[in-house]
């Protein structure tokens, strides 16, 4: 089929000098409203616990990770300033786009660390439901950088319910497993509850030697048992509040983790 | 931890590229950068889709499918870094003594009529029979309505393209490089294409509205203008609710609102596209679900035959 490919039929021709010219204007008035579009790229990176703080703690940001993790110059970045919701960040809290690891392409997802150490937020369920769509039509494995705090408590009606609701995104894990589609999970930080579901479906689960993960968040076991869900909360110094605030965190790790804890970034 | 990823990476299957390339990859002969001297940010203005698309191609070359019918739509094969692609595009301008159904006007750039129709269903289901993913670039001001248009079945044929697209199964990524508007959008593989379109990308001159702000006011209030005037009432405060709808709808349908709400997935530099149009082609090339052997392609044969390229079919 050389014939055919090798050499098409030459397409377009260059632009003259004139036009280039006249379209002097156009170009001027298209880098302005590129800049608006960079202005809140740039505004959503900063958002949420400084850059500084986060690495002096030891930590890398979602975007310092794919840095690291990408083949340089090939993440093709995806709902930069997707906010559906109009979130008080003004964003999903998740990074996301097409990127080729190691020489393999894939579609690269990772919890924005920076803000609310990557809880679910409004909007974000629909980012991940796109995210999976993305892994299913090209049918490239998905990669999750996962730092996933559960859901921001205050705002659980915009988060947790209804068929596009963030549990969705799992059945959707289970959906690509079942096609042949792999999901790789890089595990990060503390994932309770819907965090630990995010840690759990995917095929490859491999996590950081401070990663913890479990059904349930130790402030939602404490208060379940003592009756603080319950309304009519008259005493903020009541002991029960006061333990959430005190208590050192000590989660479960199913122990499929064990053998794939990593110590390096 | 991300070299343990890297390393879980290399087990994974994937297809060499040179198993699926149809050619070297090459860079476009002419900038991309320069679409930016091409594309009119004036979205009345007219351009030559051809030298958007010589600027996102390898070398700068292409097979167009059947060139002699439906002008007002670009369909042909390209090469995205070695790659074999479909694209389809809007092209602007007007078109003299096109629509063929009608003596009553002339067509448009960005509007759909039935020739387009029916060559995009063709062309895509041809890709579908030789699994070439498809790139679907749109500038469109819709499809042809009237009298005219209804019996020239362009109801009908938007929703055979519809069904044109579900039924091909082929992976295929968007472009809205300027409008997006009424049922163009939908039906030239746009995101409601749920099962086959696997991301958006927004341009600086991307505009996506199911009409243009200035028309749906029209709509909206030319009744309630004519009653005014026969009611010997002013009509400013109509005027200002006209104002009020045109600049609501510039709010909502900007680049940046299209990023934000998700009508596309991300807004991209033209210097940037072919970038994503590489990741996309090498998405889908990696690990296809179904193969068509290269030597068994048939819509490039049906390009090169005669019997196709330059012929002109029944108007």
């Amino acid at each position: 089929m050389r014939q055919y490919f090798e050499k098409m039929d030459p397409l377009g021709s260059p632009l003259s000098e004139i036009q280039i010219e006249n379209m002097r204007e156009n170009c001027a008035k298209i880098e302005e409203i590129l800049q608006t579009i960079d202005a809140e790229v740039e505004r959503i990176k900063n958002v949420g616990v400084p850059l500084s703080r986060l690495n002096e703690r030891g930590e890398m940001s979602v975007w310092q990770r794919i840095e690291y993790l990408v083949d340089p110059g090939t993440f093709c970045p995806l709902h930069s300033i997707f906010d559906p919701q109009n979130e008080e960040s003004g964003s999903t809290g998740v990074v996301d786009g097409l990127a080729r690891i190691n020489g393999k392409w894939c579609v690269l997802a990772g919890f924005n660390n920076k803000w609310m150490a990557g809880a679910w937020i409004a909007g974000q369920a629909e980012n991940n439901l796109r995210v999976t769509d993305m892994a299913k039509i090209l049918r490239v494995p998905l990669v999750w950088l996962v730092n996933c705090s559960g859901v921001k408590l205050t705002e659980q009606e915009k988060v947790y319910a209804g068929k596009r609701g963030q549990g969705a995104c799992f059945y959707r894990h289970a959906e690509l497993e079942i096609m042949g589609n792999p999901v790789i999970a890089g595990i990060y930080g503390t994932n309770p509850a819907g965090g630990g579901y995010q840690s759990v479906s995917p095929v490859i689960l491999l996590a950081h030697k401070k990663a913890n993960m479990a059904g349930q968040g130790l402030t939602m076991k404490h208060a379940r048992r003592k009756s603080l869900t319950q309304p009519g909360i008259s005493n903020p110094f009541h002991p029960a509040v006061l333990k959430f605030i005190t208590m050192s965190p000590v989660f479960s790790v199913p122990f499929l983790m064990r053998k794939n804890r990593c110590s390096t970034p | 931890m991300l070299d343990a990823i890297k390393d879980y990476m290399d087990d994974l299957p994937a297809f060499k590229p040179r198993f699926f390339r149809v050619a070297e990859p090459a860079r476009p002969k002419y900038p991309p950068s320069e679409i930016a001297s091409i594309v009119p940010v004036d979205k009345k203005s007219i351009y030559d889709f051809e030298q958007v698309l010589a600027r996102l191609v390898d070398r700068s070359e292409h097979m167009e499918f059947c060139p002699g019918f439906g002008p007002e739509v670009y369909t042909g094969l390209v090469k995205i870094d070695g790659y074999l692609t479909g694209v389809i595009g809007n092209r602007q301008g007007p078109f003299a003594d096109y629509p063929e159904y009608t003596k009553a006007y002339e067509g448009s750039g960005g509007r759909l009529y039935r020739q387009g129709l029916i060559k995009m269903s063709e062309f895509v289901t041809l890709c579908s029979r030789d699994k070439v993913p498809v790139i679907w670039i749109q500038d469109t001001s819709g499809i042809d309505v009237g009298d005219d248009a209804e019996k020239a079945e362009l109801l009908g044929l938007g929703q055979s393209l519809i069904y044109s697209i579900e039924n091909s199964h082929l992976p295929m990524m968007l472009v809205v490089l300027r409008k997006g508007s009424v049922a163009g959008y939908y039906v030239m593989g746009g995101p409601v294409a749920n099962n086959n379109n696997a991301f958006s990308l927004g341009t600086a001159t991307t505009e996506i509205n199911v009409m243009h702000g200035e028309t749906a006011a029209a709509a909206t209030y030319a009744r309630r203008l004519v009653k005014d005037k026969d009611e010997g009432l002013s009509l400013q405060p109509t005027i200002d609710r006209m104002n009020e709808m045109v600049k609501h709808y510039d709010d909502t349908s900007n680049p940046l609102y299209c990023a934000q709400k998700g009508f596309v997935d991300e807004i991209v530099r033209y210097d940037e596209l072919r970038k994503y149009l590489v990741g996309f082609a090498n998405c889908v090339y990696q690990n296809p679900h179904s193969i068509c052997p290269q030597h068994h392609l048939i819509l490039p044969r049906m390009i090169r035959s005669q019997i196709v390229k330059g012929h002109k079919r029944d108007r």
